[in-house]
C-alpha cells in the first residue's frame, strides 16, 4: 500500500482530477437519464434505457455544450496571458515581461538543455509548432466540442420540436437558433466570471500552500509570486 | 438523425423508395419497423377502413384522447373524425425517438414505443410560428 501510495503521488493532482471527472459525469448521466424520462413521461411518452440515454443526442449535447466552455476558458486564458498583465495577481507575469519572451528564457536556441524536449531542441517549424503546442491542442478540443455540441444540440432540439408537434431545423438554422447560442452562452459567461475572479480575488487572498495563490504573507501589488 | 429528408415537390419520392432509403441510411435490416413503415401501415389500415388495425398503430396516450374526446371505442371514433387520406409520402424525418412524416395529404408525427414506431399525432396542419394543430393528438 505504501508503495502504491509512493508510486501514485507524484502524478496525485492529474489522478484526483481523472477520478472526480469520471465520478461526475456518471452522476451526470444517472441524473440526466432521470431527467429525461420524466420529460418523457410527462409527454406521455416512453421511458428510455440508461445505454439509449448515454448515447442520445440530449446527453452528447448536455456534455459537450460544457466541455466547449471548459476548453474555451483555458484557450483563451492561456492567450490572453501572453499579452495582458494584472498587477498583484500570481495568474499573471509581471508587468513588464509582456510578450512571447527571449530565448534565454524560453530555453530556446543555444539556451535548450539537455533534457529539454526533443522539439523544443528542434528548429524551424517543429520548434514553432511544439512552441504553441499547448493552445493548439486546448484551441482544437475547444473546436471539436463545440461542433459536437451543435450536432447533438440540433438533434436534441428537433427531438423536442418534433415531441412540440413543430417542424425541425435543419443543422444551419439551428446554428442561428436561440437555443444553440443560450447553451453557449450560459457557459461561457460563467467560465468568463471564474477566470476574471480568479485573476481578481488572488491579488487580496490567499490559501496558504497552494501554487495558485501567493504567499499569504506576500503584498497585495507583488505579481508573480507563487505560494 | 435524419433518415430521409425530401422536397414535397422536387422528389416526390413513393413509400417503397422511401422505405428503402431509409433502410439504408439507418443500417436497419428490417428488423426494427422504422417510421415509414409505421405510418405507410397507418395510411393502409385508414385507407382500407380497417380502424381496429389503424388504432393499434397509435400511441396509447393517442388512443385514450381518441376516446375521451369521442366517448366510443377507438375504431368507430377514428372512423367519425375523417383524418384526410394522406397520399403519396413526401418526407421523413427522425430526431432519437420521435419523427414526423409528411405526405401529400396530411403530416404524421411518430413516437417510439420500445422497439417500433406508433403514430402520436393524425390530420396535423401546420400553424404559423405555432405547434401543428392536429385531428388525432397523443399528449
Amino acid at each position: 500500500m505504501r508503495a502504491l501510495l509512493d508510486r501514485i503521488r507524484p502524478i496525485g493532482l492529474g489522478l484526483f482530477f481523472g477520478g472526480i471527472f469520471a465520478v461526475t459525469l456518471i452522476a451526470q448521466s444517472l441524473a440526466g437519464w432521470n431527467a429525461f424520462n420524466d420529460e418523457q413521461t410527462a409527454a406521455h411518452l416512453f421511458p428510455i434505457s440508461y445505454l439509449d440515454y448515454v448515447t442520445s443526442a440530449s446527453f452528447a449535447a448536455d456534455v459537450t455544450e460544457n466541455w466547449q466552455s471548459e476548453y474555451l476558458q483555458f484557450l483563451l486564458f492561456i492567450g490572453a496571458t501572453v499579452w495582458l498583465v494584472h498587477r498583484g495577481s500570481p495568474e499573471s507575469k509581471d508587468l513588464d515581461e509582456v510578450g512571447r519572451g527571449t530565448d534565454e528564457q524560453q530555453m530556446l536556441g543555444r539556451h535548450v538543455r539537455k533534457d529539454s524536449p526533443s522539439w523544443a531542441k528542434a528548429t524551424g517549424w517543429r520548434r514553432s509548432l511544439y512552441s504553441h503546442s499547448l493552445l493548439w491542442t486546448m484551441g482544437a478540443i475547444f473546436v471539436a466540442s463545440w461542433a459536437v455540441q451543435w450536432i447533438a444540440g440540433h438533434a436534441a432540439y428537433n427531438e423536442q420540436q418534433l415531441i412540440d408537434y413543430q417542424d425541425p431545423l435543419t443543422l444551419a438554422e439551428y446554428l442561428g437558433s436561440a437555443d444553440f447560442w443560450n447553451r453557449t452562452f450560459q457557459n461561457w459567461q460563467s467560465e468568463f466570471l471564474a477566470v476574471g475572479s480568479m485573476v481578481v480575488l488572488s491579488v487580496y487572498l490567499r490559501e496558504r500552500g497552494s501554487p495558485e495563490s501567493k504567499p499569504v504573507g506576500a503584498p497585495h501589488a507583488e505579481t508573480n509570486v507563487e505560494g | 438523425m435524419v433518415i430521409v429528408r425530401g422536397g414535397r415537390r422536387a422528389l416526390a419520392p413513393t413509400v417503397a423508395g422511401l422505405l428503402a432509403t431509409s433502410a439504408l441510411l439507418t443500417g436497419c435490416s428490417g428488423a426494427m419497423a422504422s417510421p415509414a413503415t409505421a405510418a405507410a401501415d397507418f395510411e393502409a389500415a385508414l385507407g382500407g377502413g380497417d380502424y381496429g388495425a389503424a388504432c393499434d398503430l397509435l400511441t396509447p396516450e393517442a388512443v385514450t384522447q381518441v376516446e375521451s374526446g369521442s366517448g366510443q371505442a377507438c375504431p368507430d371514433a377514428l372512423a367519425m373524425l375523417g383524418i384526410p387520406p394522406g397520399g403519396e409520402m413526401a418526407s421523413v424525418q427522425a430526431w432519437g425517438r420521435a419523427a414526423i412524416v409528411e405526405l401529400d395529404g396530411d403530416t404524421l408525427f411518430l413516437a417510439r414505443t420500445g422497439e417500433s414506431w406508433a403514430v402520436r399525432a393524425a390530420g396535423c396542419s401546420p400553424v404559423p410560428d405555432g405547434p401543428y394543430d392536429c385531428t388525432v393528438e397523443g399528449g
